[in-house]
């Protein structure tokens, strides 16, 4: 089986895939939300650190009774099939401070499930400054401490430089394939970049390493196909449903870059190998470009260089109905995108088993507006 | 007692200053526009000679002159969208309108922005906004969440306070005035003082029948949000604080007949106000709410040293046993201050809101309902209204839902 098919079909069943490895490894298993949370803190306790996605598609109905609908339905669906454990190979969660909903779910999360190991890691908003700095890398060591307790472990200088030479390497690898979608002709589609990341997201990192290095030979080596109709971006906070990515695809188009959670913003960032963990993992994290971390200008900058650099012709911002972070930013990212850089924007908005249809028809009102 | 003679006499000179407020800030300057969390940036700005507005407090005028449905609508037209909070869509409506005859005169554009992190993140992304809004200098003083335990580590602490002293400095270049020690002490003094009355006369209203009901609360409120930091705030709420504990000794209460001691949790609809005449009717006062008690004014803190003193003001906020958040209150509610209050004031009921903008005050807001239904026995209701988006309230609802409510208080 090629490397592209192993990955697929890990991201097609995640649950199985982490199920199998739970019994196989016997490693314990940490869920994360969000893409600020430095797993290679996990990582070095000896614990099998994964990003929280909902795992099957079915309505929401226990989280209901915890969760207001005003909430992120991303996290409300987690939160939905946690109670119905379809999470049963997790052994805890980090929680940071970042959207309102899991900021302020996170002592809801302790309040309903008591026995489950529930740790918070804060952060900086915004300011880079030397006393930001400071203060995230003592709430990460913070967080390793907890995680020591945990697991019963003391991680040692070695096993944290380790961690970071792992993650680091995760982070090139999958940059080296977003290297490859700013050809003329990509190799691969943004349903399969998704597939990628969804997977790798999850799966241990060296052995996610090794698929990801076979990977890159075989889209190397692809027969090349067909000049997409438009070369789109996609920008928003979780993206999580792979048929968000076919839908827009079904257009001719091609999504070739992104500036989501789910994507480029987990791996834009390298730590600086052998120094004081604490401080060289704040220092990177710290860049990490979500609206909850990051000023409307910065993630500007952020977007107009993932935009030219992958010379795209037009910009979707698929967000979630009730991520305000992401909402706020939109009237000035769209005036200074169409402005600064004269590209199209359309805004879509998304819900976990939303309706596709009015997704699918502004796209193609996008993508016929760019081939004109 | 006629019930036009129960306003407090106190609530009249609020009224007056709240009408000075609106006048001062369009002639003093530097002007800053600011969040009114508790946020030590504006009792600092205090000490600078820097007059601060509050574009939310300008939302809650706006929403009870029934303006913020039209303010929302326009800033919806212009991109921001029905989910953000109404408060932020007020603000940017009422920008985008450009009206001549705003409530109170409007608001004139700032010199600068300021902000902390403590209350949420739509806040700090407002201002971000308003920053690029206007392309004027922001300060940020970044107040983590305390998410995990109830002592709040000392870095949070030494965070802060560097947070704090940064914007001092920022402050200080932008209104060319020095933040004297004395200054900063006597700020941080009328910061610490307003809190003990504001204690202080929340206490009082443990009494029956209670002197103070909810719409007093609310008016009372603009002292220590908009005010903080001031001798005239300190005075205000010692002249409420000894008419209140006079109606004390005289046992008279904010409303006729006291049968019903309730809970309102969340922030009310500032549209709807006068719901609370059809609760005095059914003869149901709220002594005290979340909002009102446990989000200003929470703790004593020492001024002795009044970085400290204002890095702890805006730690307060966030979890950690004195937070504001609706998950901290929830915790209370089994063995701390909201299960005590619950005790104190007699509760017998409890009226908890569901509130579309705020995340702070309604992540858990259920649990919370579900509590004292089960843990006190109490009755609860529990209402779906926005604070300022008056589109999003249905009349009919609420009655149904109150109709029944009333029913099981026995006042049907």
């Amino acid at each position: 089986m090629s490397g592209i098919e192993q990955i697929t079909r890990i991201a097609r069943d995640i649950e199985g895939y982490l199920k199998a490895v739970r019994k196989k490894s016997g490693k314990r298993m940490i869920g994360v939300m969000h893409p600020v949370v430095p797993q290679e803190i996990i990582y070095a306790a000896g614990l099998h650190p994964i990003r929280l996605f909902p795992l099957i598609r079915e309505p929401i109905t226990l989280a209901q009774s915890h969760l207001h609908t005003y909430t992120s339905s991303i996290f409300r669906a987690i939160w939905d099939q946690t109670l119905k454990g379809v999470y049963s190979f997790l052994d805890g969660v980090v929680l940071p401070e970042s959207c309102e909903t899991v900021t302020f779910f996170a002592r809801g999360w302790q309040w309903h499930r008591p026995g489950d190991f529930v740790t918070a890691i804060a952060g900086s908003r915004f300011k880079k400054t030397e006393n930001a700095i400071d203060f995230f890398a003592k709430e990460i060591r913070s967080l390793s401490l907890a995680m020591d307790e945990f697991s019963g472990t003391k991680t040692s200088n070695g096993k944290f430089q380790e961690a970071v030479q792992v993650f680091n390497r995760n982070r090139e690898l999958l940059r080296m394939v977003y290297e490859l979608r700013k050809n003329d002709i990509p190799p691969l589609s943004g349903s399969e970049t998704f597939d990628l990341c969804m997977a790798s997201f999850v799966m241990d990192k060296e052995e996610n390493n090794r698929l990801l290095d076979q990977i890159i030979g075989e889209l190397n080596a692809r027969k090349k196909g067909t000049k997409p109709k438009a070369r789109l971006m996609v920008s928003g906070p979780c993206l999580v449903d792979r048929s968000f990515f076919e839908a827009v695809e079904s257009s001719g188009a091609m999504i070739v870059a992104d500036d989501t959670n789910t994507g480029s913003r987990s791996f834009w960032h390298t730590v600086v190998e052998n120094g004081e963990p604490f401080a060289s993992l704040a220092r990177s994290y710290s860049t990490v470009p979500c609206p909850f971390t990051t000023s409307a200008e910065d993630r500007l900058r952020y977007i107009s260089n993932m935009a030219k650099d992958f010379k795209v012709d037009g910009i979707i911002f698929s967000v979630e109905k009730w991520c305000e972070s992401e909402k706020m930013d939109f009237p000035y990212l769209q005036k200074e995108i169409a402005t600064r850089l004269g590209l199209p924007v359309t805004l879509v908005e998304t819900e976990y088993l939303g309706d596709l249809a009015p997704i699918r028809t502004r796209v193609e009102g996008l993508v016929e507006s760019i081939s004109k | 007692m006629p019930d036009d003679k129960r306003r407090l006499e106190s609530t009249k000179a609020v009224s007056t200053a709240l009408r000075q407020y609106y006048k001062d800030i369009w002639t003093n300057r530097p002007l800053a526009w600011s969040v009114v969390s508790p946020n030590p940036l504006n009792d600092i700005c205090q000490a600078l000679g820097i007059q601060v507005a509050y574009p939310e407090n300008y939302a809650c005028v706006c929403a009870a002159q029934h303006l913020s449905e039209k303010y929302c609508t326009i800033a919806e037209a212009n991109d921001y969208k029905p989910e953000l909070c109404s408060y932020i869509r007020n603000n940017f409506g009422y920008l985008l309108a450009n009206d001549k005859e705003a409530p109170l005169g409007g608001m004139p554009e700032p010199d600068l922005i300021t902000v902390v992190s403590n209350a949420c993140l739509n806040y700090l992304k407002w201002f971000d906004s308003l920053r690029l809004y206007f392309n004027k200098p922001i300060v940020v003083v970044n107040t983590p969440h305390q998410m995990n335990e109830k002592k709040t580590p000392d870095y949070y602490i030494d965070y802060v306070r560097r947070e704090i002293e940064e914007a001092i400095g920022q402050l200080e270049k932008i209104s060319g005035n020095k933040a004297t020690e004395a200054k900063l002490k006597e700020v941080s003094r009328c910061s610490r003082e307003q809190t003990k009355y504001w204690m202080g006369l929340l206490e009082l209203n443990k009494a029956v029948p209670a002197p103070l009901n909810f719409p007093d609360l609310a008016n009372l409120i603009f002292v220590p949000t908009s005010l903080s930091g001031t001798q005239l705030g300190v005075n205000l709420l010692k002249q409420s604080y000894e008419e209140i504990r006079e109606r004390v000794n005289q046992k008279i209460g904010a409303i006729a007949k006291e049968r019903h001691r309730l809970l309102l949790l969340n922030i009310p609809p500032w549209y709807r106000l006068g719901l609370s005449g059809e609760f005095a009717e059914r003869g149901c006062v709220f002594p005290f709410g979340d909002y009102t008690r446990y989000v200003w004014c929470t703790q004593d803190i020492d001024d002795s040293d009044p970085i400290e003193h204002f890095a702890r003001k805006a730690l307060g906020f966030g979890h950690g046993g004195y937070g504001s958040t609706c998950a901290e209150t929830l915790y209370s509610a089994i063995e701390g201050r909201l299960a005590e209050d619950i005790r104190e004031y007699k509760i017998d009921g409890a009226v908890a809101q569901i509130n579309k903008s705020c995340k702070v005050m309604s992540t858990g807001v259920l649990d919370l309902a579900a509590v004292i239904r089960e843990k006190f026995g109490l009755p609860v209701v529990v209402l779906d209204a926005d604070q300022a988006d008056e589109r999003f309230y249905s009349d009919a609802e609420v009655k149904l839902r109150l109709d029944a409510f009333f029913e099981m208080l026995g006042e049907g």
